[in-house]
């Protein structure tokens, strides 16, 4: 009865940490899984095709171009996101009080 | 507006190429990921992580986007002769210029449900299970099992492109 746990296969959550996070998983609770992975073949079958799927993944998206965001793009849209952050208003007020100052001057 | 800032520069490029392998469109993925800041500026959450936040009204907008150019493509096909106006879709002869492993994986992804594509793309961006809970809101321990359903279907979209080579047309 105690050695019950040694005989079931690995649920998929502890397959995923053994086969993506390995020792990175950092669950107290995966000394069983990892007993159970020492003895099993079916599950290290399991465990080996599931780290070649995640690489092949990875692989694959990492692949995936990226675009660099130009310096002209990157600097509108933290233009339009400061200009969102204003005040409502506060760009009228702004242009109301350069006009004034700018009457007062030719004044 | 510092906060925004901050923000800005800590989240800002992840958010982009991680819609970029959304969408596959870097153009749409630089609007998008404006909008998304804008949103945070005009309507700031309480109480959530900024990074899920971002993350998760990001993938909004781009599926309303996706619905809008889908339904816009529906409404072409019904008046035949008329000519798509912006958002165009990729050009396959630009996709074979890219390489066709690049092709295979967009492809691949695209065979993905939107969830499973946003939980594949946000865990090799990196994200934790529990970031990767609230951006597609649903509970922290499923996320293991989604990212083992996702990347097996998406693993299988791919071997199936590039052991036929008839899949790929």
């Amino acid at each position: 009865m105690a050695d019950l746990h040694h005989h079931r296969h690995l649920n998929e959550d502890d397959a995923f940490a053994l086969s993506f996070e390995g020792e990175s998983a950092g669950r107290r609770d995966l000394a069983n899984a990892r007993r159970h992975l020492l003895e099993c073949r079916e599950c290290q079958s399991r465990v080996q095709a599931l780290q070649i799927e995640a690489r092949l993944a990875r692989t694959a998206i990492e692949a995936l171009p990226v675009p660099e965001l130009s310096a002209q793009r990157r600097s509108q849209t933290l233009a339009a996101i400061d200009a969102a952050a204003r005040p409502k208003g506060s760009v009228r007020r702004l242009w109301v009080a350069s006009r004034r100052s700018l009457a007062a001057a030719a004044a | 507006v510092s906060d925004i800032r901050f923000l800005f520069e800590e989240y800002h490029d992840l958010l982009y190429r991680y819609l970029v392998r959304q969408c596959g469109d870097g153009d749409l993925a630089a609007d998008i990921a404006q909008e998304t800041f804008i949103r945070w500026v005009q309507d700031p959450p309480e109480d959530h992580n900024p990074k899920g936040w971002l993350f998760a009204v990001a993938t909004n907008l781009l599926r309303d986007r996706a619905r809008v150019r889908s339904r816009r493509l529906e409404l072409l096909r019904e008046n035949d002769g008329l000519q798509p106006i912006g958002d165009a879709p990729p050009d396959p002869a630009d996709l074979a210029e890219a390489g066709l492993e690049v092709a295979d994986a967009r492809a691949a992804l695209a065979e993905l449900s939107e969830r499973d594509r946003t939980v594949l793309l946000l865990y090799h961006e990196g994200f934790s299970h529990k970031e990767i809970a609230e951006a597609i809101g649903t509970k922290t321990h499923s996320v293991g099992t989604l990212i083992i359903r996702a990347t097996k279907k998406f693993a299988a979209h791919l071997a199936i492109r590039r052991t036929a080579p008839s899949a790929r047309e």
